[in-house]
């Protein structure tokens, strides 16, 4: 354990040290307060807006955060930095274990900062409390960064980082759209991963409660298809010679 | 097969299995929180459903308030927009409350039946407005403005009272001017069902039911149909003096149905026995009174001392001769 | 475990990709064994098969045949690897971590006690002269900077082995005085065998005491330097004259190379003796004492790396 979280801090820290994440999470911020302004443009709609909003650029943000990984796992098998590292007593799996945790947890705090951002701009803006539907949904959202960064991971390990990160956006943008395959629970939330079971931003605007069951199920349903895509990375990730 | 490579094949197969179960399990449940995920677009946008309602809201308000009118010429375009907006949003009520009445002249059937389906929206059960907003377009004759001779919906009374009685439900202390929609709407589908009788009858018996329900409800001691009509025994009395003077439509007096002055009657001995009305024109007495004040015919005296006739004041006991009334 | 701490036999390596099935060797049939406590260099021009080889041995990736074991255990073992320091060939790292953050998280990796692990870094980051950069991050570094970190990480936990892929590329000259002599302190203060690949043979010569010599995935020699370089040079001879430019004279003419030393010494070089020539030679010996010296002639490592080149690529072609 004390590999994978080796390796874990050292990929947080080179997210969460770069500056453009803070200009990123930035932004955001600014769009997410911007739609006070429709108030006149949305018929007095931009209460809701602002939820919508902040939701969305959360789950975009998170989607970025997870899209770096896809640039990050091919830069270090190329440039080396993963030959140094696989050369110590360091397994493939923990390797990629260590990555998936590491982009979990950067992705949670940059996610974190954008929620809680946005909380602050609304309450200000409405000098109004936060629902829990609103902390519920945006806490779904955060965890849905564990399957999300499985799939980061497993197509960074496979494919070089010019491919790897339009197949991930494909992936992730598929996997919130699960449309019918939904009903065919081994294909779609299984093999196939289900984002859209982390979708409750309808709930944060219409303040209705999500049980906190589902909340700790969905949790746990993460984790699984994680440790699934993980286990199915490494059987590739053990047989590819890293030049 | 190599021991590890077996362990990770044996890890994946188990945590793959616990992702179906639990997928299995998580999408009945999502679906029971989140009832209007089955009536989303299955277009593939993310999940931003929610997002693109807004983008396209603020996209209809733009090219709406551009437009000089909404006429049955360029209706379809709104209604199109509006048509995505619940695509994307099923539970967006400003949409159903403004967007819909903004194509209602255009194309009535269109919103109506966007109405319909806000109401039965389980998010917005609680929303009076919507069914209220269904019922008035349910009960108006509406022309295409650009064609006089093109009428565009004629009126469903039995479905405006439907929607009317849903809008006086979902609100605990209905509008006047919805419980007036609601019976004047029953009343009109009587008189459409029957037409020996008139709107007099009708509007008294509508309410004589409601009253009859109210008092059934009660006395069963199960609600089988309460009547949310507020003041519903005023309202029965004003309805009973209307009924008792008819008028036609320029005003001048008419004569009262047989069956009205019968049902008239009924009510004044059920509902109003104890309101001290005056027989001819149903107006209520005043403590002593003689002579109805409104008609002059002459009343039930009631209110003074047994003793010595005068009108009582208040409290137990006579203020004239001391007397004690009750 | 034996006397060798790497031990490869018929190691090849075929690479081919999904789209083109053709195969390009890159390692055929090798079989080395590197004995413990040498320092072993391992030559061959670009392409030969030596960084296949290295990462081979250190896991990364797999051979097509053969086998190899590195400190007695399989190449593809993972705790053999807390024994082990490695240098890649262009030595990355994680760019926004500080040297000594870098050098923590490869601490941990290689299982170093958390309590000895911060005096660790800084000890290896002062033998790589490291320190004053150590808090700055790995991102900014020079590439001599970043091949320093390079053998920071490498000898962090006092290997048993150490296997360099060109560790000498990018330093000054300087650079690369220290990281010999960093080489040599791990052999004899640690015991360390070395491993390692080079295109310097000038240092390779100086510090190696083993090498190998690869050619398009095949081995040409392996052995000891001395022994190499003294067996190829055949029946040559080589004459060293002090101060007697009589006896210089004398065999000048007919001598392959001719070389004027320092304090009036001379060298001669002849690639074959002549019974003529050794009359000759035994002769000025006789008469001129100690002042004429006759040697086995030894070539120099560039000229036996080119020499067993060339000649293999006339073989092949």
């Amino acid at each position: 354990m004390s590999e994978i979280m080796a390796i874990a801090s050292g990929t947080w820290k080179n997210i969460l040290r770069m500056k453009v994440v803070y200009f990123l999470i930035l932004c955001v911020w600014i769009l997410i307060g911007s739609a006070a302004l429709y108030e006149v443009l949305s018929m007095g709609q931009h209460k809701p807006l602002m939820i919508d909003v902040s939701l969305a650029l959360n789950a975009v943000a998170a989607a970025l955060v997870v899209i770096s990984i896809t640039f990050e796992i091919p830069r270090e098998l190329r440039q080396g930095v993963a030959s140094t590292l696989l050369t110590k007593s360091l397994g493939r799996t923990q390797y990629l274990a260590g990555k998936l945790i590491g982009i979990s947890f950067a992705a949670f705090v940059i996610c974190a900062l954008i929620t809680f951002g946005s909380f602050v701009i609304f309450s200000y803006t409405f000098s109004e409390t936060i629902a829990l539907p609103m902390f519920q949904a945006q806490l779904l959202q955060i965890l849905s960064i564990i399957p999300m960064a499985a799939i980061g991971v497993f197509f960074a390990t496979l494919f070089p980082e010019v491919v790897a990160p339009v197949l991930t956006i494909i992936a992730i943008w598929f996997s919130y759209s699960v449309g019918v395959l939904q009903n065919i629970p081994l294909l779609y939330g299984g093999i196939l991963p289900n984002l859209d079971l982390f979708n409750f931003r309808s709930q944060a605007v219409y303040h209705a409660d999500i049980p906190w069951s589902y909340v700790g199920l969905v949790t746990l349903w993460g984790i699984a298809f994680a440790i699934f895509a993980l286990m199915l990375t490494s059987l590739f990730f053990k047989v590819k010679d890293i030049k | 097969m190599k021991k590890d490579t077996l362990i990770r094949v044996v890890v994946m197969v188990v945590a793959l299995l616990a992702a179906s179960y639990l997928a299995g399990v998580l999408t009945p449940m999502q679906k029971e929180i989140s009832i209007e995920k089955g009536q989303l677009t299955k277009a593939p946008i993310a999940g931003l459903h929610k997002i693109m309602a807004d983008v396209a809201w603020m996209r209809f308000i733009n090219v709406a308030g551009g437009m000089d009118t909404i006429d049955t010429k360029n209706v379809d375009k709104i209604s199109a927009m509006l048509e995505k907006i619940i695509a994307y949003d099923p539970n967006f009520e400003e949409m159903y409350q403004s967007g819909v009445l903004c194509m209602s002249n255009a194309d009535p059937k269109k919103a109506i039946e966007l109405l319909k389906k806000a109401c039965d929206n389980e998010y917005l059960k609680n929303n009076s407005k919507l069914p209220f907003n269904a019922g008035f377009l349910l009960s108006r004759t509406i022309i295409d403005q650009n064609d006089p001779n093109n009428i565009l919906s004629t009126p469903d009374y039995t479905q405006a009272a439907k929607y009317f009685r849903m809008a006086m439900r979902r609100s605990s202390q209905p509008e006047p001017y919805v419980v007036s929609s609601y019976i004047r709407a029953k009343a009109k589908a009587r008189v459409e069902a029957d037409k020996k009788i008139d709107e007099y009858y009708a509007t008294l018996a509508v309410l004589y039911d409601e009253w009859k329900a109210s008092k059934k409800g009660s006395f069963e001691g199960t609600i089988i149909e309460t009547s949310s009509i507020p003041d519903l025994e005023s309202r029965l009395l004003k309805a009973a003096q209307n009924a008792k003077n008819p008028v036609d439509y320029d005003g001048n007096p008419i004569k009262p149905l047989p069956e009205t002055l019968a049902l008239i009657s009924k009510v004044q001995q059920e509902v109003l026995s104890d309101n001290h009305l005056c027989p001819n024109c149903i107006t209520p007495t005043e403590a002593g009174a003689k002579f109805c004040t409104s008609c002059g015919s002459k009343v039930a005296v009631w209110g003074t001392c047994k003793t010595c006739q005068k009108v009582l004041t208040g409290g137990s006991y006579c203020a004239d001769c001391g007397t004690k009334n009750k | 475990m034996d006397n060798f701490v790497i031990k490869t036999e018929n190691l090849t390596k075929d690479y081919s990709s999904w789209l083109r099935k053709a195969k390009r060797p890159a390692l055929n049939n090798l079989t080395i064994s590197i004995p413990k406590g040498s320092v072993f260099g391992f030559l061959g021009p670009n392409g030969a098969g030596k960084t296949t080889t290295i990462k081979i041995l250190m896991g990364l990736i797999r051979p097509t045949g053969g086998t190899a074991t590195v400190l007695g255990k399989p190449y593809d073992d993972v705790e053999v690897k807390n024994r082990i320091g490695f240098l890649p060939d262009s030595p990355a790292f994680t760019p926004q971590l500080s040297a000594t953050e870098f050098l923590d998280v490869c601490a941990r990796l290689l299982k170093i006690p958390s309590n000895k692990r911060k005096q660790r870094v800084q000890e290896v980051l002062e033998i790589v002269r490291m320190s004053q950069h150590a808090k700055s991050k790995v991102g900014t570094f020079s590439r001599g900077m970043l091949q320093r970190v390079g053998i920071a990480q490498a000898i962090l936990n006092s290997p048993e082995l150490l296997i360099l892929d060109e560790p000498l590329l990018g330093l000054d000259p300087y650079g690369r005085q220290e990281f010999k002599e960093i080489i040599l302190e791990q052999r004899d203060k640690f015991g360390a065998s070395v491993f390692f690949s080079s295109h310097i043979l000038s240092d390779v010569e100086e510090i190696c005491d083993s090498i190998s010599i690869l050619n398009k995935g095949h081995l040409l020699c392996a052995g000891k330097l001395s022994d190499l370089l003294s067996r190829d040079s055949g029946n040559g001879i080589l004459v060293r004259i002090t101060k007697c430019d009589e006896a210089v004279k004398e065999l000048m003419t007919s001598a392959d190379n001719v070389q004027k030393k320092e304090n009036d010494e001379w060298e001669l070089t002849f690639k074959s003796t002549t019974p003529e020539l050794d009359r000759k030679i035994n002769g000025l010996t006789e008469k001129y004492g100690d002042s004429v010296k006759r040697l086995n002639a030894r070539e120099d490592l560039e000229t036996f790396f080119f020499g067993k080149i060339e000649e293999d690529n006339l073989e092949k072609a």
